[in-house]
């Protein structure tokens, strides 16, 4: 596994669309930080806390801009071996259609971890440069750690919830169709986000499981923790059952 | 237990309601060259990749080394180098970071086959052009290179020479040849050209529309290359019907309203003249003739497409 791993990370090698996922890593961060300074700018009895810019940062990253960029990122990734003609060298292999897709799944999670570590990151560094200018409260390694925390917990549920738009990128062997769907998901959390049933969508609810708001909802947190897995676990199923049937036509 | 290393049995495959592949039986034997042609279209990629398990075929079986290639692929394929339809590459590394990536999921240890290979298609190994840059001759070549990096011990070869200059095309033979004779393996190679075949392969299957037409070995070939007679007339329905009733003949071809080919040589031109004289035709021209590979392999593929 260890293997396909590394073999994954050579193909991203003066990838384009590499440096286009990361520069699209640093947006959220950084307007989160433009926006609370400008606020402090306008009023200054208004407090920049860590805790309000990694919530920011996790509210904007849930529910709109990492399913976004990673649906793209991920789609890329797998479909590119369809344009590139590549799976052709590889079914030839004697690597099972299942491990490779493992590998693949395995390095995606590792591209989402990636996404949020660099995003915690970017937020820690900008707010320690905000600190030299403007009051920055909370800003300690201790609370830096807790929301590392959440970050990465974050990118847990991103994983769990993209694997239906990997089906469909495997299905239809592009990144169109499922980038429409994460487009059409993204518009789904927004409408959502504030209401009493996001728990009920799996998208809606890794936020709230995330950001630990779920007093007030009318779901369960069983329940959307369950429609989470039982999503995850079909879409795995799913990207598995179709690849094993392909056929290089 | 036989001396094949590639045996199909029935080999078909259908797509929707049209089939591809039909009821194919090709038999390749251990340290030939074996030239599958067809006119494009005619079913040899399709073939190729049931050969290699990439389709799975509607119906029959495929054996390589006498063992059937389902269930036994992880075994199998190791074994077996192969270029399918057009090279597939990623087009952001180089032409050793493909390699690089290919050996390792193959398990080929050492940067010294990725190097060896390179070299021997002339690829510059330590080049930091990418793939996306490449002529298409030079990424047939790597595409080559991929096949033989691990040393297999069949080939399958789909239109290898696509793309490459005659330069290229003669040196990549000479390789084949060298590979086959030198070290005993055995090559499938697919072509729509005659000539390329016939300077190749030691075998030669025929192909179109999917069924086989003829397996033979070329030398075979070219010796039972068919003599006959051409007759120009100034009506060939009537000189066909003459044939038929006369001489009970039905190996014959019409060309047009004027020509035609007896391929049966053995019989008396006077005598048929004569015949066709008595008959109230004329005859213009009657003599012997030898047919081509060429024409052979148009005469019964039907018709025009291979070069």
């Amino acid at each position: 596994m260890l293997r396909l791993l590394q073999c994954e990370a050579m193909k991203l090698r003066r990838s384009r669309f590499l440096l286009i996922g990361i520069a699209g890593t640093l947006i959220v961060p950084f307007f989160i930080i433009i926006k609370a300074v400008t606020r402090y700018g306008s009023d200054s009895r208004t407090v920049v806390s860590l805790f309000t810019l990694y919530d920011d940062a996790l509210m904007f990253l849930m529910l709109l801009f990492a399913p976004l960029v990673l649906t793209i990122l991920h789609a890329w990734i797998v479909s590119r071996e369809y344009t590139d003609g590549t799976l052709k060298n590889i079914f030839v292999i004697p690597v099972s259609k299942t491990a490779f897709l493992c590998g693949k799944l395995l390095f995606l999670a590792c591209v989402t971890f990636a996404f949020m570590l660099i995003s915690w990151l970017e937020i820690l560094v900008l707010a320690i440069l905000c600190s030299f200018f403007v009051p920055v409260t909370d800003l300690t390694i201790l609370s830096a750690f807790f929301f590392l925390v959440r970050m990465l917990s974050g990118g847990l549920f991103l994983c769990a919830t993209q694997t239906p738009f990997l089906y469909l990128t495997i299905r239809t062997r592009g990144f169109v169709a499922p980038l429409i769907a994460a487009a059409a998901v993204c518009f789904v959390n927004v409408v959502l986000s504030g209401s009493p049933i996001a728990g009920v969508y799996p998208w809606s609810a890794s936020w709230l499981f995330v950001c630990r708001r779920f007093h007030g909802q009318s779901c369960p947190a069983g329940l959307s923790a369950a429609l989470i897995l039982i999503m995850c676990f079909w879409g795995i199923a799913a990207c598995l059952l179709r690849f094993r049937r392909e056929e290089v036509g | 237990m036989n001396n094949y290393v590639i045996e199909t049995k029935n080999l078909t495959k259908t797509y929707g309601v049209g089939t591809s592949v039909a009821d194919l039986n090709i038999h390749i034997r251990r340290g030939r060259i074996y030239g599958l042609l067809g006119r494009n279209g005619a079913g040899k990629t399709t073939t190729m990749k049931m050969l290699l398990g990439l389709t799975r075929p509607t119906a029959g079986e495929v054996f390589l080394w006498d063992k059937p290639l389902r269930g036994n692929k992880r075994n199998l394929l190791p074994r077996i180098g192969s270029l399918i339809e057009a090279p597939g590459f990623y087009p952001n590394l180089t032409a050793a970071e493909n390699l690089r990536i290919f050996a390792a999921l193959r398990g080929v240890p050492g940067p010294r086959a990725i190097e060896n290979a390179l070299e021997f298609v002339r690829l510059p190994c330590r080049d930091k052009k990418l793939f996306s840059q490449y002529s298409l001759g030079m990424k047939q070549r790597l595409a080559i290179a991929l096949a033989i990096m691990h040393d297999p011990e069949l080939l399958i070869l789909d239109e290898p020479m696509n793309g490459l200059d005659p330069v290229g095309i003669a040196e990549i033979r000479l390789f084949l040849r060298q590979l086959c004779d030198g070290k005993g393996k055995t090559i499938l190679i697919s072509s729509h050209i005659l000539s390329e075949i016939a300077l190749l392969a030691d075998d030669v299957a025929i192909i179109d529309k999917g069924v086989l037409l003829e397996e033979e070995s070329l030398a075979a070939l070219e010796q039972r290359s068919r003599k006959y007679i051409h007759f120009a007339v100034s009506d060939t329905a009537q000189a066909a019907r003459i044939l038929e009733r006369e001489f009970g003949e039905t190996q014959f071809a019409v060309e047009d309203d004027c020509n035609l080919r007896l391929y049966h040589p053995e019989l008396s031109v006077t005598k048929i003249v004569r015949v066709f004289g008595e008959n109230g035709l004329e005859v213009f021209e009657a003599h012997t003739c030898g047919e081509s590979l060429e024409d052979h392999f148009k005469r019964i593929t039907g018709g025009e497409g291979i070069a």
